[in-house]
Formats: C-alpha cells, sequence, structure tokens
C-alpha cells in the first residue's frame, strides 16, 4: 500500500476515535446539566485517547496503534505553549483518576479534553489534506 | 457561527444525495454491488447524523458548539472520501473494472477470505493503494493487461484483513497474533531502552531507539500485508517485490528517524519474506529469489545510515513471519503451497497463473513473454 492507504487508514481510526470521544463527552455534559448520575460515563472512550497520551507524556512507550498520540501532543504542546508543564500534569493526572473510578468532570477538566478532542480533529484535517493532495 | 454551521450541514445533506444519484442502476457488473450497497449505506449514515446535528445545534448557545463543529467536520470529510475514492468505479463501470473485479472474486474465494472482496478500481493516479473506509483497491490503468505485479492484490487485500479483524470473529487469531507481534516489538525495544540507559548511552540514540519503536506501528501492518501476500500466494509475491524494488526504490535501506517513515525498508521487507517463503517450505526458490535480490541490492551499495542496526533486527523479522503464518493457518486461510502452484487441475486458479508468469518471465525472451502474458489474460478475461 502506497503511504496514501496508511494516512487514509490512521484519517479513520482517528475519525472513528473522534467520533467516540465526542459522544463521551456530549454525554458527560448532558449528564451533568441534568444532574443525573455519572455511573455510566463511556470512561472507556475517554481513556482510550488520554491513556496513550499520558503513557508518551511520562516518557514511556505506547504500544498503542489507535492514532498518532506524538501528533495530538505536538499539537497540544504548540496551542498551550508556555503553560504546557501545567497542562500535561493536568492531563496525566486526570487520566490516573478516571482510570482509578473517577466520574465527576469539573468544569476545567472538560475543557482539558475539549482541547483535547480538538487537537485530534486537527491531526484528522492533516491526515485529510494528505489524502486529499493524493493525485 | 451557529446559522453558518447550520447552512453548511444543508449543503453537505445535498452534496451526499446528488452523489447518492451518480451511482447507475442497475450494475453492469454484479461484483460491484457491495460497493454499491456499502456508499449507498455510508452516504444515507452521514445524512442522518447530519440532520441529528442540525437538531441539536438548535438547543446550543453560540458558545457552545465546539463537538457539533467537530463532528460536522467529520461529515464533510467522510462524504468526500467517497466522493473521491467510493462512486467513481460505480459511476464509470469500465470493462476492466468488471474484469479486475471477476479476478478479485476469485481470489477471494481461493484464499478462503472471510469477508466480501474489495472491490477493484484501475483508477490509481500512482501505484496500488487501498482505500479501508471505501472498501476499494485502487490500481494503475494499464494493470488489467499484465501479470508481474498483480500479486499486490494480495498485499492490498492484507491490508482488508487488518480492518476486518476488528469485528469478523473468524479473524480473532489474526487480531490476536497481530498483538501479540506489536508487544514483540515494544518488548525488544524496551530492553534495548534499559540496556542503553545503563550503559549512559547519549540522548540520541535513545531519543533514535524511540522514534524507531513508533515508527513500527505503521511498519508492522506492512510486515503484514506482505506476510499475508505471501503466505496466500507464494513465491511469485517476492519476485514482484523484488520487481518493483528494482524499478522504483531510492534507497533499499531507507531509514528516516526525525520524519515519519509510513513503510519500512525494501531490504527488511525481503528479509521477511525470505523467512515466510522457508517457513512455507519454498526454500529452493527463497534462495533463488534471494542470490537475484543481492545482484540488484549492489545497485545501491550497503550505505546504511548507523540506526539501521536498531530498525529491523533480524529475531524480531524471524518471530513476526511465524506468529503471522501461525495465525493464518488458525482463521482458516488457503495457504500456498508446492502441491497447490503445481496444478492439480485446477490450472484455472488465480495463483497457480501469478506464479507461472514469473516462471516464464525468466524462461522466455521478452516478446515471447509478452505473447505468453497477454494471451493468459485473453483467457483469463473469457472465462
Amino acid at each position: 500500500m502506497s503511504d496514501f492507504g496508511l494516512f487514509t487508514s490512521k484519517f479513520r481510526q482517528s475519525t472513528n476515535l473522534l467520533r467516540d470521544f465526542d459522544r463521551a463527552l456530549r454525554y458527560l455534559k448532558h449528564s451533568e446539566s441534568h444532574g443525573d448520575s455519572q455511573d455510566a460515563i463511556p470512561v472507556g472512550a475517554i481513556l482510550t485517547v488520554l491513556k496513550p497520551i499520558s503513557k508518551m507524556l511520562e516518557g514511556n512507550l505506547s504500544e498503542s496503534n489507535s492514532f498518532d498520540e506524538e501528533s495530538v501532543i505536538e499539537i497540544l504542546y504548540r496551542k498551550h505553549g508556555k503553560f504546557w508543564q501545567a497542562y500535561k500534569e493536568r492531563v496525566i493526572k486526570l487520566t490516573n483518576e478516571l482510570e482509578s473510578g473517577k466520574t465527576k468532570v469539573s468544569e476545567d477538566e472538560f475543557s482539558t479534553l475539549n482541547d483535547i478532542a480538538d487537537a485530534i480533529s486537527i491531526e484528522c484535517a492533516t491526515l485529510f489534506k494528505r489524502i486529499g493532495r493524493h493525485p | 457561527m451557529r446559522a453558518y454551521l447550520e447552512s453548511i450541514i444543508l449543503e453537505q445533506i445535498n452534496r451526499a444525495e446528488e452523489l447518492k444519484k451518480k451511482i447507475h442502476y442497475p450494475l453492469k457488473y454484479p461484483e460491484l454491488s457491495g460497493l454499491a450497497e456499502r456508499c449507498t449505506l455510508i452516504l444515507d449514515e452521514q445524512i442522518n447524523i447530519l440532520r441529528e446535528l442540525k437538531r441539536e445545534l438548535q438547543s446550543r448557545e453560540n458558545c457552545d458548539i465546539r463537538d457539533i463543529f467537530r463532528e460536522v467536520r467529520l461529515c464533510i470529510w467522510e462524504i468526500s472520501l467517497l466522493e473521491y475514492y467510493g462512486i467513481p468505479p460505480l459511476y464509470l463501470q469500465t470493462p476492466d473494472i468488471g474484469f479486475l473485479n471477476k479476478l478479485m472474486f476469485k481470489i477471494h474465494q481461493e484464499i478462503k477470505l472471510p469477508f466480501p472482496p474489495p472491490t477493484v478500481s484501475c483508477t490509481s493516479g500512482e501505484y496500488y493503494y487501498s482505500h479501508p473506509f471505501t472498501n476499494v483497491i485502487f490500481v494503475p490503468l494499464a494493470e488489467p493487461e499484465f501479470l508481474l505485479h498483480m500479486p499486490d492484490l494480495y498485499h492490498e487485500v492484507g491490508h482488508h484483513v487488518i480492518e476486518n479483524m476488528k469485528s469478523e470473529l473468524r479473524l480473532q487469531p489474526i487480531k490476536q497474533n497481530y498483538l501479540l507481534a506489536f508487544s514483540k516489538v515494544t518488548e525488544y525495544y524496551s530492553r534495548i531502552l534499559v540496556n542503553k540507559r545503563r550503559d549512559y548511552a547519549p540522548p540520541d540514540i535513545l531519543m533514535a531507539i524511540q522514534r524507531i519503536h513508533s515508527q513500527w506501528k505503521d511498519w508492522i501492518e506492512e510486515f503484514f500485508c506482505d506476510l499475508f501476500a505471501l503466505y496466500t500466494l507464494g513465491p511469485a509475491y517476492a519476485w514482484s517485490h523484488l520487481h518493483l524494488t528494482t524499478k522504483k526504490s531510492n534507497d533499499i535501506y531507507e531509514l528516516h528517524i526525525l520524519q515519519k517513515q509510513t513503510h519500512p525498508s525494501d531490504e527488511s521487507r525481503m528479509r521477511i519474506l525470505m523467512h515466510a517463503l522457508r517457513n512455507l517450505g519454498f526454500a529452493r526458490e527463497a534462495d533463488e529469489i534471494q542470490s537475484r535480490w543481492f545482484q540488484v541490492a549492489l545497485f545501491w551499495g550497503n550505505n546504511t545510515v548507523a540506526e539501521y542496526q536498531y530498525a529491523f533486527p533480524d529475531e524480531v523479522l524471524g518471530e513476526i513471519a511465524e506468529l503471522v503464518l501461525d495465525a493464518m493457518r488458525a482463521a482458516g486461510f488457503s495457504l500456498a503451497s508446492s502441491e497447490i502452484l503445481s496444478g492439480n487441475g485446477q490450472e484455472t486458479e488465480i495463483r497457480i497463473v501469478l506464479n507461472r508468469a514469473w516462471q516464464k518471465f525468466w524462461q522466455l525472451q521478452g516478446h515471447e513473454f509478452r505473447e505468453w502474458e497477454k494471451s493468459c489474460i485473453q483467457s483469463m478475461r473469457d472465462s
């Protein structure tokens, strides 16, 4: 397969991931605004994204192959600039808390997650551009 | 912004509706019905999502539409991809497209592919590539007239196997060993990292190893597809890799550390194919191909970058070749063997024809081979 095929495959994986992630965020927002119990938050979809990102932020090798976490981290890094260290720590902390069963997400944490979704969306757009440039 | 987003949603719904009209029914070739169904299904799905987003938009404030904006863009991209890479073969439906799809249907039966065959379209602007979203394999325009590179169809099918292994129960052994193979890769590089850190290796080396590990996330898929092609088709795939490398490779030891490299080096791909040929019992053929390869490789010399020693360790390649073979056996694929390729009355099997083409290529003079190839393709078209 040419590079095109791989970019298409990655694009598809990333768009599916973003869709699931956004659905989870919407669910989170909806249950928050309606004061519902958050027991059923689809944490899995959020952790699928957060875990590999955190793993890399902590300097480990990530085995995840569902999206390009390196590119997503780069996009987040560019966005947060001099506040990068604080943002990085927030992501790692949130990942650990969600992994250990946390079910409530604050407004700030929600914004942290929204930034990650935006970064994945930008990564999808980059991949789409690469596919579109194909003759 | 909300009103603008709403207009974009309406525009995209109209585009998806128009694309559905580009599928000409009744279809000329029944093999295209899977693609027609798939495209219609995806377009309808996107239309429904867009309608749902339009409804959701009504209940949102202008400052609270980040997620809807993201999702609308996803729909736009997916509709565009269908327009570029799904609808064209259905709109064109040329005799060459009909022939290639008949061929793919036969391959799918021969190798016992446990999901519907991908569609093939000879509208590629470059070499072979697959579009996993629409399930279409694109090949160059004149490809239906030649045999020597057709083995790459099997490699492309490998990409569809990976795509389907997530949901197809019969592909579970593939999924398990694919993940296991990548774990072996991670174990290998974690071990090297530990050793290098212990030896106070310079940070550049550590970074290179981390980057190489990250590149393996793409390389593993390419290696899998090479192995899939070789195990189902046999030596013809290794010959075709040699042929393509000879014609088009710029560096058989290609390795980039800082920039993304989606494919492993041609040298490492040939090495894993040699493991696979021997695993399958084609030792004589492996020796023959390897001997040709060494002659061809001289053209590039042996100027590898220092990090190349870490990139494609032979022990990992050997392990992956075995894991893929075990998985393919467990998943029930029909694998190539000397017995199958010798014919046994089934002379019309595509894999027999493609392996024979390579034997003829080495035996006959150029023009004689071309005559043989043309008559062979004609009988495939007529059958």
